[in-house]
């Protein structure tokens, strides 16, 4: 699954460290979803989109396999 | 595991620790004294590591923060499942291999002791899938 956090979190201004600090993760978690080697859990995707005010589909993009 | 629990934890494996070192070295008990020192002198170096890990994350809010965010964090968490996963199917492959070497070689009673192993692995998986899936 693809996703825009690092397109999102750099037009907030945001380094992954306080990405990750918002979230309750670990840096390197924020690090492997911009890289798509992670899939978050809803709980995590939906923490994400909240944060940026958007909606979970506007964040993460679902490919059919 | 931090806070009290740890501390304590870290505590009863130096005591543990102490309690076979000595009773070793003393020969109160008639087993191998040295595998019973080395055993008391492991759990005593674990306990320490163990109590300076827990005194560090009492003290060092950064290192509790640290620690923190290591035990809650998802994917941490999906890691730890995946290493068992992994280490589960790796165990089974190589006591497979394991079979055919010590069947080739004539050694019964290691192919049966495997073979035991293999089984009860299996028996344990299946007792988790049928339990997981009545929960899930």
């Amino acid at each position: 699954m693809k996703n825009r956090i690092e397109e999102i979190r750099n037009s907030y201004g945001i380094r992954q460290e306080e990405l990750a600090k918002l979230m309750g993760v670990s840096r390197q978690t924020i690090s492997s979803l911009e890289n798509g080697r992670y899939n978050p859990s809803i709980t995590l995707a939906h923490k994400i989109a909240k944060y940026f005010k958007m909606t979970i589909e506007e964040v993460f993009i679902f490919e059919e396999e | 595991m931090n806070g009290n629990k740890g501390l304590i934890l870290s505590i009863f494996w130096i005591v543990l620790g102490i309690v076979l070192f000595t009773l070793s070295s003393l020969e109160i008990f008639k087993w191998d004294s040295e595998l019973g020192t080395g055993m008391g002198s492991a759990l005593i170096v674990v306990g320490a590591l163990r109590l300076i890990r827990s005194i560090k994350y009492r003290k060092n809010p950064e290192y509790k923060e640290m620690i923190d965010t290591q035990n809650s964090d998802e994917r941490n968490k999906f890691l730890h499942m995946k290493s068992w996963s992994w280490a589960g199917y790796i165990t089974v492959m190589a006591e497979g291999a394991g079979i055919i070497v010590a069947t080739v070689l004539g050694k019964e009673d290691i192919v049966k002791l495997l073979s035991y192993s293999v089984c009860f692995m299996l028996l344990a998986y299946w007792v988790a899938y049928l339990v997981l899936r009545k929960k899930y």
